[in-house]
């Protein structure tokens, strides 16, 4: 008998182990996450609310919360990550080399990065829109007014071109002064080198307080772009670029479903609907199919919450950013949040 | 066998094999590693990036580049840009480092401490502080467009810059400049006639008073007239900025101001070892010819530093040509933010980029070298 | 006839000889304590006088001078950067057993000198990073978690460990009869010789990740370090240059003389004198060193200056480059104005030894 039950388990060792093997393209980047036991995440240098390190370095922000979710899903443990701040210039490079697993900081989709930097992006976590900030005095009330304005940016960002493309196909002339760093453009503008600075809305909204009198600038509503932000990875790796889309899928879909942090176990235990089983772990074995546990989204939604919960803690009516939702809603609610479904 | 080894020649040549193939294994090595990962990386790689659009705005450039140009344009906008800024720090650096080198060695204890404070503080801090000093400091201290300090209606200096005209067509000053030219080839004609007469002589001819004349008035008097026949491109006042003219950006004054300061400091260390290094029997002896101060020091003591002085002063000014990458720090436009800061991040090739700049620094660097080496042996005192 | 003037009595006499001897004297000293006039009182009513001192928070500062209120709030974050709270005592133990060391090694009477100083140059580099880093039993605390001045005196002694022995192999190699050595020698020192600092930190940061092989991950601040040491290593080979040229030919002769071999001749009769002529050039070379580790903040390692420009971005502390740069400023001037003087006294007791 007791070789018959060894015999069992050896076969439905070889049979069990085949089958993943089977399934299962080998992923050096999770191996490398799991042997180091965290997640290596290239952030921004500091842009409040989405990637800020206060003066105990503890790092917050919509792009931060993204990157504990991956850690909970892939290593069970939200806190099992650790933040590299990389400025405009440095983020290809190191991503590209391998010092970070993935980029998760403001980086706008475009197709000449896809196409010729070797990355790809793995879905959309902010939709920004880029647009200016002015002196209050200065009586500015659409961007066209901002004609033969010096304006600050920073180098490198697709900021600088769609500013400079903007003028130019309209015909006004604007004298743009290229930084090699965020907070070097924004203290220069605050010095009044220029008469505003561009970025995105909602980066904006956080930059404002680095201001010496926030109150004396303004930032206008018109928006001259679509700068759609997400999670960035290396070309190679599939099953790596799987976990980092699905996650950020999975944490949409969690708002989508009425999951929460709240009522997540509640939610895995009770709930009738499939596909919140099948988020959950709950049913399906999604988790195994990528290379994870089950609960990989259980932990991530526990610990981290869903979208929504994370962005009005970092960027929206919970944070000193006071962002609407906008386009960054669900499109049931009229924004443009969509997730691929979990089936 | 031994014996073999111990033949010295042999030994040589073990050694720099040895050497060779070292050096050989780590570079395939390295080379290897990187093509590799560039693969595996799907990073492009070669030169044809240079011929690409670049798309960025470069807003102090004398080459005409425009955001439509390529990469190559821009690389050389940088270039252009770097050595503008480094010319004309060289320039006033010297200038500055000679006064304090010459001050730090008076007898007026006041004036000699002064410049010892001078040199001492700029040379024991970072010149990174000098560069963001000189760039908020100006910024802070300049008015708004607005408020532009104005410079006879036609001249204005603010926050932005101080805006000065240019000429819309510039066939009267290469006129002007032709007879400038013509001048200068006369007064050199005439500054030799007067030392050969001179020598045969003895008689003294007012070279300097002619050559004042000649090289000082009439170039401005050519320029008067040249200006006057031509219409300008006189900056204006229109919405937020002046526009027209050309505009001296902050970030060149900045970085100007910062590289001709720190570097003034350590040529005047090397003025004063090399002013300390002639003898004072030399100083006594001029004097007892009875030659007035000013000419002890512009015939006696200064030619005879000036071989000390020449080999320190111009790894300085290597130093200030290096040290203008600090530009990069205030946006200023010049190769290390253009290129390896804008057009790096534009395409994402970091190999080609780097090795092209630093081929372009190693090659400003021997240039320079070549130049002052040739100066030096020209002016070498002939020793009897 | 020049009317001669009776000498004053004492010190006034000296005083007139150095600052009124003549008439363009006089106005040049006037001129000179003006300038020192209009520099100082402002300076020091910014400086000192009007300056906030007490309190907490920005608004604790409501005179018009400096607000070093600031620099007391942030004063940790300066020295230690994100360095855990827990862990600093590591980061002063370390600082203090360097500082104890350093004192003892240079008490002249100290016996078996040499020997602790070698000593001490194999325990405390490896224990340091030991220290710093961790592990062992220590929490390890990843580079960057370091920064602010503890950051930049590691950049530059380490980096200055590595560029020492390299720079005097350079410089020995470039005297080399072998004609590849010598050539490989000039071909790396004129090629860090001639480069940007800024570059050459760039190129560490993009470069070594490409060029390892996959997998081999070298630590962000390990390659700023290696940056430095390769460019200061060229530096110091030339001052090391100096040193091997200052010696007379007569002394390798002898010793060949007496049957010694190249590497014996080297450690034992020229290395120890070419040193000591090279001293205070290479200490020169240390101090540009000291001041270049500012340049790292190009790639975002937070060092003393970083760690000012971060505090500066915290919008509680909105506005106080001033205060911030001043501060940062005035170590960097205190730490190279002390290793200038202290290499001048050494330059002085050599040129006495060697009567020079």
């Amino acid at each position: 008998m007791k070789t018959v039950c060894r015999i069992a388990a050896l076969a439905a060792f070889f049979t069990g182990s085949a089958a993943s093997a089977q399934q299962l393209a080998p992923s050096p980047t999770l191996d490398a996450i799991k042997a180091r036991g965290h997640i290596e995440c290239g952030v921004h240098l500091g842009l409040p609310g989405f990637s800020f390190a206060n003066d105990k370095g503890e790092w917050t922000g919509l792009d931060v919360d993204y990157c504990k979710s991956l850690a909970a899903a892939v290593l069970g443990d939200a806190t099992k990550v650790k933040f590299t701040p990389t400025s405009v210039q440095q983020r290809w490079a190191v991503l590209q080399s391998g010092q970070v697993d993935l980029l998760s900081r403001n980086t706008t989709i475009t197709f000449s990065r896809n196409a010729t930097l070797g990355v790809n992006f793995q879905g959309i976590n902010f939709y920004e829109g880029q647009t200016f900030v002015v002196r209050t005095k200065a009586k500015v009330v659409a961007v066209k007014d901002l004609a033969d304005a010096t304006i600050c940016v920073a180098a490198g960002s697709t900021e600088e071109k769609t500013a400079a493309d903007w003028f130019r196909e309209r015909n006004l002339k604007v004298t743009i002064i290229n930084f090699q760093k965020n907070d070097d453009a924004i203290s220069a503008y605050d010095q009044g080198r220029c008469d505003a600075y561009t970025a995105g809305i909602g980066a904006l909204a956080g930059q404002r307080i680095k201001f010496k009198d926030p109150n004396e600038h303004q930032i206008l509503t018109e928006i001259i772009s679509n700068d759609p932000q997400g999670p960035v990875t290396r070309w190679g790796d599939e099953r790596w670029q799987l976990v980092v889309r699905w996650v950020l899928n999975g944490t949409i879909a969690a708002e989508a479903l009425g999951v929460t942090s709240k009522n997540v176990e509640e939610m895995k235990a009770k709930s009738a609907s499939s596909e919140v089983r099948r988020l959950l772990g709950a049913e399906g074995k999604f988790g195994q199919m990528m290379g994870l546990s089950d609960d990989w989204m259980f932990n991530a939604i526990k610990q981290v919450g869903n979208y929504g919960e994370s962005y009005e803690r970092t960027v929206g009516m919970g944070s000193a950013l006071k962002l609407k939702r906008g386009a960054n809603e669900l499109w049931t609610k009229g924004g443009l949040l969509y997730s691929p479904p979990f089936q | 066998m031994i014996r073999f080894l111990r033949d010295r020649k042999v030994r040589d040549v073990l050694w720099q094999a040895l050497a060779t193939v070292g050096l050989v294994v780590v570079v395939v090595f390295f080379v290897r590693n990187a093509s590799d990962n560039m693969v595996k990386a799907g990073i492009a790689s070669g030169f044809q990036f240079l011929w690409r659009d670049s798309g960025i705005e470069v807003p102090f450039n004398i080459t005409g580049y425009k955001p439509s140009d390529t990469i190559l344009a821009l690389l050389w906008t940088g270039i252009v840009n770097t050595i503008l800024v480094s010319a004309a720090a060289v320039v006033v650096a010297t200038v500055i480092g000679f006064t304090v080198g010459l001050m730090r060695l008076s007898h007026n204890w006041l004036l000699s401490t002064l410049a010892a404070v001078y040199i001492e503080f700029v040379r024991n801090i970072p010149l990174l502080f000098f560069v963001l000093f000189w760039y908020f400091g100006v910024l802070a201290a300049l008015p708004t467009p607005k408020e532009s300090y104005d410079f006879l209606g036609i001249a204005f200096l603010n926050r932005r810059g101080l805006s000065i005209p240019l000429p819309n067509d510039v066939a009267g000053f290469q006129l002007a400049l032709l007879a400038i030219a013509v001048l200068i080839v006369a007064q050199i004609g005439l500054a030799r006639w007067a030392k050969a007469r001179q020598a045969r002589t003895g008689r003294d001819f007012p070279t300097w008073m002619v050559g004042f004349v000649l090289c000082g008035l009439l170039p401005i008097v050519a320029l008067a007239v040249a200006g006057a026949a031509t219409s300008w491109d006189v900056p204006t006042l229109r919405g937020f900025n002046y526009r027209g003219g050309f505009v001296l950006v902050p970030e060149f004054v900045a970085l100007f101001m910062a590289l001709s300061t720190y570097t003034a400091g350590f040529i005047a260390e090397v003025v004063r070892g090399g002013i300390q290094s002639v003898r004072q029997g030399q100083i006594d002896a001029a004097r007892a010819l009875g030659l007035t101060p000013g000419r002890v020091v512009r015939l006696v003591v200064i030619p005879q530093a000036m071989p000390v002085i020449i080999p320190p002063i111009t790894s300085q000014y290597l130093n200030l040509i290096k040290n203008s990458s600090l530009g990069a720090a205030i946006a200023y436009p010049e190769i290390v933010a253009v290129f390896m800061g804008s057009a790096l991040v534009a395409t994402g090739q970091a190999i080609e980029i780097i090795a092209i700049t630093l081929g372009i620094y190693l090659t400003i660097g021997l240039a320079v070298s070549a130049f002052m080496n040739w100066y030096n042996a020209r002016h070498r005192l002939v020793t009897r | 006839m020049k009317a001669v003037r009776p000498p004053l009595p004492g010190w006034l006499e000296t005083l007139r000889q150095r600052l009124f001897a003549t008439p363009v004297d006089i106005a040049v000293s006037f001129l000179c304590l003006y300038v020192v006039w209009r520099i100082s009182v402002p300076l020091v009513d910014w400086l000192l006088v009007e300056a906030n001192w007490r309190g907490t928070s920005r608004e604790d500062c409501t005179n018009a001078g400096a607000c070093w209120v600031f620099i007391r709030a942030r004063f940790a974050q300066f020295m230690y950067g994100q360095y855990p709270v827990p862990e600093r005592w590591r980061v002063d133990l370390l600082g203090v057993l360097a500082v104890c060391v350093a004192a003892a090694l240079s008490w002249r009477r100290l016996p078996r000198r040499r020997e602790a100083a070698i000593a001490a140059l194999v325990v405390l580099p490896p224990l340091g990073i030991w220290l710093l880093y961790g592990g062992l039993g220590l929490r390890i605390v990843e580079t960057r978690e370091w920064g602010g001045l503890m950051l930049t005196l590691f950049l530059a002694i380490y980096a200055g460990l590595i560029a020492i022995p390299l720079g005097i192999l350079l410089a020995l190699g470039r005297r080399s009869r072998l004609p590849l050595i010598r050539f490989a020698s000039i071909v790396f020192i004129e090629f860090w010789r001639g480069v940007p600092i800024i570059t050459v930190i760039f190129l560490a940061s993009l470069l070594l990740p490409l060029i390892m092989p996959t997998g081999f991950n070298v630590d962000r601040l390990a390659r700023a370090v290696i940056g430095l040491a390769f460019v200061i290593a060229a530096y110091m080979a030339e001052a090391v240059r100096g040193g091997l040229q200052a010696l007379p030919d007569g002394q390798v002769e002898a010793a060949q003389a007496l049957g010694l071999g190249y590497w014996r001749i080297t450690r034992l009769i020229v290395l120890p004198q070419a040193l000591r002529i090279a001293l205070p050039a290479m200490t020169n070379e240390f101090i540009a060193l000291f001041k270049n580790t500012t340049l790292v903040l190009i790639v975002s390692i937070f060092d003393l200056l970083g760690i000012a420009q971060a505090a500066l971005a915290d919008p509680a502390w909105v506005g106080m480059n001033m205060e911030a740069y001043v501060f940062a400023g005035a170590i960097y001037w205190f730490a190279c104005f002390g290793l200038s003087q202290w290499s001048r006294r050494q330059e002085k007791r050599l040129s006495a030894a060697y009567g020079r």
